[in-house]
């Protein structure tokens, strides 16, 4: 019997991969898509190491607003260049560079007086990366300087009530001195590395894990590889209605077999041929492009076999509820693409509501994206995910049964 | 006059089909239905972390104040909605929840902490200590909240820690000055850097922000994703338009059609005019359908927005037709329109947004039909454009409609007048 069920299979395979086009479909097209997501992926290593261009208009009468200017030049990420208004301004409404700030005249004396002040930043919205970036270093110099102010003011004040500025004190500093003074320490204080610092690191097994706040595209590559290896399956269950319809399934009936061994090797065929489209996004991404798929090739092969199992199964069902290759289509894509979504193989699920983030461990895509980040950015072996492969097995298996029995071949 | 009865006659059968009507009408629905309730609370262009109720450990293994401080501002009201701190000893099996997908990160603020940073005795230099955040690598937006909440924590800390270390180093230097009043400063310094004196809730230095360039909406995510599945189910209807040709030819109803007086030229343009029909009116259902369910404003100007349904269902039809005329047969139609639909959806922007696409990614996307009708529309729907603005977007999608066009009518004929 298995070695009919292999007939059938190979007859399939040999059928569907006969004419040289749908061979190079069926090859290239896990090629393209590996190409776009390497392509992707290469987008999106992060903000160059390059300096973003800030323009800086410092008006003030005071010191502190060079003061700022100097926590601005600190700054690796920022390359600044001081300006006047006009041209700043004359150079953001041509839009050719990314972002001003501008420093008020009366600074450094509203801050001494303990008063909050807003700055003027203007950024131009075509690089809204860069703008982020500037943006917050920006932001981080100056509550470098209001730390630095809160803390001469507090100095300040003890001096006070220490009686320093009492009159007639020999000897005694100015309060305006005083107070520049604590300044100056505290921002070479700050300078020479704050009592606290936070740390983030990636909680993964792998060796060498990434930065500890990933960007984008480094989390989709599993992503867009469970959406087209679904839409893979669906095309390759969809042959069947499109054999059904041809007359050449009919045909097939005629041999001494009995329906189920035709359904089992045709089943076998499109599950192979699925399997191997994967593999070959998985193989040309990692070799040709690069692209990260974790250090675990057993279990990334255990999940892949797991989940093209289940859609194949998922493919007969739907096979089974329609009847006409153009239904097949409209019904396969208006199944994958929620799967996609829900499954979290479009974007992260940690962004869409927690009652979607639970419903995506009872679905074969959320299973799957589980299993591939547990491999991959995790850096877990095998065994842990063992539970998402068996899942996907016994959805596979249940959706085969009801397909399988459903399905009518004439 | 052929040419529209067989057009017609194919648009009624095509609408007839109540499965088929699914592919046409009801997924881009259903999905912009799902995308929205999935971003439904994201405003795609305001500040604000989309998140809530991110899971987060604290394991405080600090006996002194400061860790009580962490803790007192992380399971705070005003933080009650961002984050669900949950409190453990154990710093491994905290970690071992953050693989286990249980909690985003995990915060850990050492032995002994309060007592390497706050000073022995008054006066004495401010010591140095660290937090680990252990954060979800399969996470992108959670940690860096997560890391910027500790951050601001630990900024009011160093602020308050040194001002007490610099007060207390700045008064001494004039100890000469102030004689036995120095003696004070041990019952001065704690009263005076008491948390009252400083206010971590107003941010002194701030941004008053603007922006220059085009200026954007806010857009939300039905207004990006309806017109996004829109084009990309209408590609897969265009192509298994075109691709009917071929069911009719295998099925012996084309090489009927055939022995009448009518030219295959006619035959084929009315099975196009069939399938343009069809998209028109798919489009147009949709743009209805959205504006009257989700109410999606599809813009200001009528025209502009006609302009573009119809010449991007021209150049999609004829990209199917053109594809078709190359195909052996339905299987592999099947399979070539497929893989184009998807690659031109991928790169053209119905998935993803396009923005930040450069090099040649952006090159590759601008190839596709997707990407014209979907810059046409969402110059239209978000930024409110009119006629004039579009006009780029509208002569691309003509030239390539014209094109497919031109190559695909003589390859049909060629096909079958043998």
């Amino acid at each position: 019997m298995l070695r009919k069920i292999f007939a059938i299979a190979a007859l399939h395979l040999k059928t569907t991969y006969q004419s040289r086009s749908a061979l190079l479909f069926g090859l290239a097209m896990p090629v393209v898509f590996t190409l776009v997501i390497g392509a992707a992926i290469g987008q999106q290593e992060g903000p160059a190491a390059e300096a973003w261009e800030l323009f800086v208009v410092n008006e003030d009468r005071g010191e502190l607003g060079s003061q700022l200017v100097q926590n601005l030049e600190a700054n690796p990420v920022l390359e600044v260049r001081l300006e006047d208004a006009e041209t700043t301004r004359a150079e953001l409404d041509a839009e050719e560079i990314s972002a001003g700030l501008f420093i008020p005249e009366d600074f450094s004396a509203r801050l001494l007086d303990g008063e909050s002040l807003s700055l003027d930043f203007i950024a131009n919205i075509k690089d809204a990366l860069s703008g982020q970036v500037v943006e917050q270093a920006v932001q981080a110099a100056l509550n470098e300087l209001a730390s630095s102010i809160d803390i001469a003011a507090a100095s300040l004040r003890v001096a006070t009530r220490l009686g320093l500025f009492e009159p007639g004190l020999a000897g005694a500093p100015s309060e305006a001195d005083y107070q520049r003074e604590a300044i100056d320490s505290a921002r070479a204080r700050m300078q020479s590395g704050p009592p606290i610092t936070v740390q983030a690191i990636q909680q993964t097994q792998r060796k060498e894990p990434g930065d500890a706040i990933p960007l984008g595209f480094n989390q989709s590559s599993p992503g867009i590889a469970v959406i087209f290896a679904m839409f893979f399956v669906m095309a390759g269950t969809s042959s069947l209605v499109v054999e059904r319809e041809r007359g050449t399934l009919s045909r097939l009936m005629t041999a001494p077999v009995s329906k189920g061994i035709i359904m089992a090797g045709k089943l076998l065929g499109v599950y192979i041929s699925a399997s191997v489209q994967f593999a070959i996004m998985v193989l040309f991404g990692v070799f040709a492009l690069g692209v990260d798929w974790g250090a675990e090739p057993p279990g990334i092969i255990l999940m892949i076999l797991a989940f093209t199992f289940s859609i194949t199964g998922l493919g007969i069902l739907v096979a089974s509820m329609v009847r006409t290759s153009s239904q097949i289509d409209a019904v396969s894509t208006i199944l994958i693409m929620p799967l996609a979504g829900l499954g979290g193989a479009m974007w992260p699920l940690e962004i869409v509501p927690q009652w979607m983030q639970q419903l995506a461990v009872f679905l074969p895509s959320g299973l799957a994206m589980r299993g591939f980040h547990d491999l991959i950015t995790r850096g877990l072996g095998l065994q842990d995910v063992l539970l998402e492969a068996g899942a996907l097995v016994a959805f596979g298996v249940v959706f085969l049964a009801v397909g399988a029995w459903r399905f009518k071949y004439e | 006059m052929k040419v529209l009865r067989i057009a017609w006659k194919d648009t009624l059968t095509r609408f007839r089909d109540r499965k088929a009507l699914i592919g046409l009408l009801a997924a881009p629905l259903i999905i912009s239905a799902l995308i929205g309730l999935a971003f439904g609370n994201i405003n795609f262009g305001g500040s604000e972390p989309p998140l809530s109720h991110i899971p987060i450990i604290l394991v405080n293994e600090d006996d002194g104040q400061l860790g009580q401080v962490y803790e007192d501002v992380l399971t705070s009201d005003a933080l009650a909605d961002l984050l669900d701190v949950t409190k453990m000893d154990d710093l491994q099996a905290a970690r071992i929840q953050i693989e286990q997908g249980e909690a985003r990160a995990v915060v850990h603020i050492p032995t002994g902490f309060s007592n390497q940073i706050i000073p022995a005795s008054t006066g004495a230099s401010v010591g140095q200590a660290s937090i680990k955040i252990f954060t979800d690598p399969t996470s992108t937006v959670a940690p860096v909240i997560v890391k910027s909440i500790i951050e601001q924590i630990s900024a009011g800390i160093n602020t308050v820690n040194l001002a007490a270390e610099i007060s207390a180093q700045q008064a001494m230097e004039y100890a000469g000055i102030l004689g036995p009043e120095l003696a004070r400063l041990a019952e001065i310094l704690p009263e005076e850097l008491s948390q009252e004196n400083f206010d971590f809730e107003t941010q002194k230095l701030s941004l008053n922000k603007s922006q220059v360039g085009e200026v954007q909406q806010d857009i939300n995510a039905f207004a990006y994703f309806v017109p996004g599945m829109a084009v990309y189910f209408l590609m897969f209807s265009m192509f298994g338009g075109a691709r009917s040709i071929l069911d009719e030819e295998s099925r012996g109803t084309l090489p009927r059609l055939m022995t009448t007086p009518t030219p295959i030229s006619e035959i084929i343009l009315g099975k196009m005019g069939g399938t343009f029909l069809t998209g028109v009116l798919q489009f147009t259902i949709l743009m209805l359908a959205s504006r009257y369910i989700f109410q999606l404003s599809w813009g200001n100007s009528l025209l502009g927005l006609a302009m573009i349904v119809l010449l991007t269902v021209f150049a999609a039809s004829g990209l199917g037709a053109l594809l078709t005329s190359f195909t052996r047969n339905q299987l592999q139609a099947n399979v070539v329109g497929m893989t184009v639909s998807l690659v031109f959806g991928a790169l053209g922007g119905s998935f993803f947004s396009t923005q930040n696409l450069t090099g040649a990614l952006d090159f590759a996307s601008r190839l596709t039909i997707n990407r014209w009708a979907m810059d046409g529309l969402t110059k239209l729907t978000i930024s409110g454009a009119g006629f004039n603005e579009v006009l780029t977007e509208a002569a691309v999608l003509g030239v390539i409609g014209l094109v497919t066009y031109a190559l695909a009518i003589p390859a049909f004929q060629r096909r079958f007048v043998k």
